[in-house]
């Protein structure tokens, strides 16, 4: 029994466009998006770049991705046995590398009293690769 | 390239203490730099926190009593002049958080809605909305406004740089880039967190690993009841979508709240009234013991016998049990599902000593927070934590601010130490025949310290521990091999971690062999009774080597 995910990767140093990659997870009952990411870097791909943390309270944000689509936090997404889903960092972030974005420092200009926000990371653009022919 | 950031106040860690430092230090204008492991607000332990602050604001409860309370929950073993201060500036450090825009839960008066724990005289426990996030969230908020504090995220501090007998600054991995730089400060806060990671069920971020207490220990602090882990009793261990996950027993088991009842393997209840945590975790063990508790070692929660209607009580979940919420999200529903819980480690109740101000004894190193080891005893009252880290955080950039205006920087020889940690990272990207990944070995690492210092203690089996954990450092570290990469390289951090823990393991045996009594959250089955009088295990480097003894506790005069 098994889950797919394909991921979307990309290394800014290595990489000029950011490609999916596929991992077939074994499922079962309440395996979550996050604890699927977690065993694909522990049993599969120790390479794969994820925020790796957990405040267990569904708040912090740290887990948010996009899911087929959707911005979702992955501690959550409950996943179904059989499907495949669509896995991409979380959108108008810049990103660091595959799923890590940067949230932002958040800072005042003390002569204008307005905020902006300090980020670092690649705006990956809004044209993706298609996934793999074939599913 | 590497860079060096000189500064008056470095402050490692980014959770509620570390926050609240850098604010007042720049609010005594000096310059900050701030090392974040993560992302600031939504990483370390502060994110993780539950929603209780505690404070004497309502009408008949008092400092004086809070600090009565807080002694007495700590079995003989909190330092009474921590307390002191704990318990009198509580109050000011929520006006605090109020004005940089945390929100608290109110009465229809205007005042504070508050909750009673085990515990306390009075209820005392304030409900800041979005629990410790919402805490980060407002500290966060108002660190914007100050331009002094320069904040560093993903900075994994890999060496604490002494000189002089003082920390001259530090070394860090950026885990972003994979560099090495520096940061040198007149004055040094560490507010590092905990390490309950050592534990297998923890309800933590994986982040919680303590190497920079490791490395406090190896510059010479003085460490003290490490041994005392507090165990949070209910933390969900099946249905596995909600694994670690905190739910607050206390709205649980509380009449006024929610009246649920917990019961065990055989659907029978097995606490009376509402227990403090550690005499929870007794109660847990006991059932363990006898084979009745669950499955998975712990308890099931059931509201199906609470009093109040399905109407009053969906109500009371959505109002103070936030989890509620998030376990629906998962399918799970508290009102018609048994969920089962079992004891994580939850808080470090020791770690390094400080004085009322923060001092440690390492000149110009201040600690606030969960890394400080003498506050709250050998157990703590709920929603103290959180209190901590804002009494702390003042205090300790109070003294670091004064001390910084008459230091200068120590000198440090930066450039040698920089190429010595890449050739350390280097050795580990190196390929080797059985390279061991450090995700590995700190899972070897938690078995041991499942297995013979967890909830029970004895003699032989921390004997055990001592001498698997001193084979894992010898043996297995020098076999870590981590994935190729510099652009976020958190396999390295993983790596620096693991070697921390290692380090600390064998701090945390040590001071288990030490304590031969039984003492809130220390259960020793070899030594059931309590000492005499309570005395802290000190442990100290000096002369090349661990340094055990006891200490007394510190008491208020008069």
């Amino acid at each position: 029994m098994e889950t797919r995910l394909k991921v979307l990767r990309f290394n800014p140093d290595a990489d000029s466009v950011p490609h999916f990659q596929e991992y077939s997870v074994p499922w079962s009952e309440g395996l979550t998006l996050l604890a699927a990411i977690r065993r694909i870097y522990r049993d599969m791909d120790p390479t794969l770049a994820f925020r790796n943390y957990f405040c267990g309270r569904g708040l912090c944000g740290g887990c948010r991705m996009t899911v087929d689509g959707m911005a979702k936090k992955s501690c959550h997404v409950v996943l179904e046995q059989g499907r495949e889903y669509l896995v991409e960092p979380l959108r108008n972030h810049p990103v660091i590398r595959d799923l890590v974005v940067d949230f932002g420092i958040r800072r005042i200009d003390s002569r204008t009293g307005r905020e902006f926000m300090v980020r670092e990371g690649v705006n990956i653009s809004q044209g993706r690769p298609a996934p793999p022919a074939g599913g | 390239m590497f860079d060096v950031k000189e500064t008056d106040v470095l402050v490692i860690g980014g959770g509620a203490a570390g926050i609240r430092a850098a604010i007042a230090a720049a609010e005594l204008g000096r310059d900050v730099v701030l090392l974040s492991k993560g992302p600031l607000s939504r990483t370390g332990i502060t994110p993780v926190a539950g929603e209780g602050v505690e404070a004497a604001v309502n009408p008949g409860d008092s400092p004086a009593l809070h600090y009565e309370d807080t002694v007495k929950a700590g079995r003989g073993l909190a330092d009474e002049t921590l307390v002191h201060a704990l318990a009198f500036d509580a109050i000011p450090r929520i006006e605090d958080l109020v004005s940089y825009g945390a929100k608290f839960k109110k009465k229809a008066d205007g005042t504070f809605a508050t909750s009673l724990r085990p515990g306390q005289s009075h209820s005392r426990n304030l409900f800041i909305i979005g629990g410790g996030y919402g805490m980060a969230a407002s500290l966060f908020h108002k660190l914007g406004e100050l331009s002094r504090v320069f904040v560093i995220e993903d900075a994994v501090v890999t060496r604490l740089v002494m000189r002089e007998g003082r920390v001259a600054g530090v070394l860090y991995l950026d885990v972003r880039t994979g560099e090495i730089h520096v940061v040198r400060g007149k004055a040094t806060i560490v507010a590092s967190g905990g390490y309950e990671e050592l534990w297998p069920f923890t309800d933590t971020p994986p982040d919680t690993t303590g190497e920079v207490l490791a490395m406090l220990y190896q510059a010479g602090g003085h460490l003290v009841d490490l041994e005392m882990v507090l165990y949070y009793p209910g933390v969900v261990v099946h249905p596995p979508a909600a694994r670690n996950w905190l739910v607050q027993y206390e709205y649980i088991l509380n009449p006024e709240i929610l009246d649920g009842r917990v019961l065990n393997g055989r659907g029978e209840q097995f606490v009376q009234g509402f227990p403090a945590r550690d005499e929870f975790i007794h109660a847990i063990r006991q059932q363990v013991k006898r084979g009745t508790a669950s499955p998975h070692g712990g308890f099931f929660v059931d509201l199906s016998r609470s009093r109040y209607s399905r109407e009053v009580l969906t109500q009371r979940l959505e109002e103070w049990l936030h989890q509620f919420k998030n376990l629906l999200e998962v399918g799970i529903d508290l009102r018609d599902h048994q969920v089962e819980m079992a004891p994580a480690a939850h808080y470090c109740l020791g770690g390094i000593k400080i004085d009322e101000y923060g001092r440690t004894n390492i000149e110009g190193l201040y600690a606030a927070g969960e890394v400080t080891g003498n506050v709250h005893g050998a157990n703590r009252l709920s929603g103290n934590a959180l209190t901590e880290t804002q009494v702390f955080g003042v205090r300790a950039a109070q003294q670091a601010c004064e001390y910084a205006d008459k230091a200068a920087q120590a000198s440090m020889d930066y450039e040698e130490m920089v190429l010595s940690e890449h050739r350390r990272v280097r050795d580990w990207k190196a390929a080797k025949p059985n390279g061991l990944r450090p995700i590995v070995l700190k899972e070897e690492l938690q078995g041991v310290m499942d297995r013979y210092v967890g909830l029970e203690r004895d003699q032989a089996g921390l004997q055990q521990a001592l001498a698997a954990v001193r084979t894992l450092r010898g043996e297995r570290v020098p076999a870590l091999a981590v994935a190729a990469g510099r652009r976020f390289c958190y396999e390295v951090q993983e790596a620096y971690e693991v070697r921390g823990m290692l380090d600390l393991a064998e701090l945390v045996i040590l001071s288990a062999l030490e304590r031969k009594e039984t003492r809130g959250h220390h259960y020793r089955t070899d030594h059931p009774d309590r000492a005499g009088v309570p005395m802290h295990t000190s442990i100290r480097f000096a002369n090349r080597d661990h340094t055990l003894g006891q200490i007394p506790v510190a008491h208020v005069a008069g």
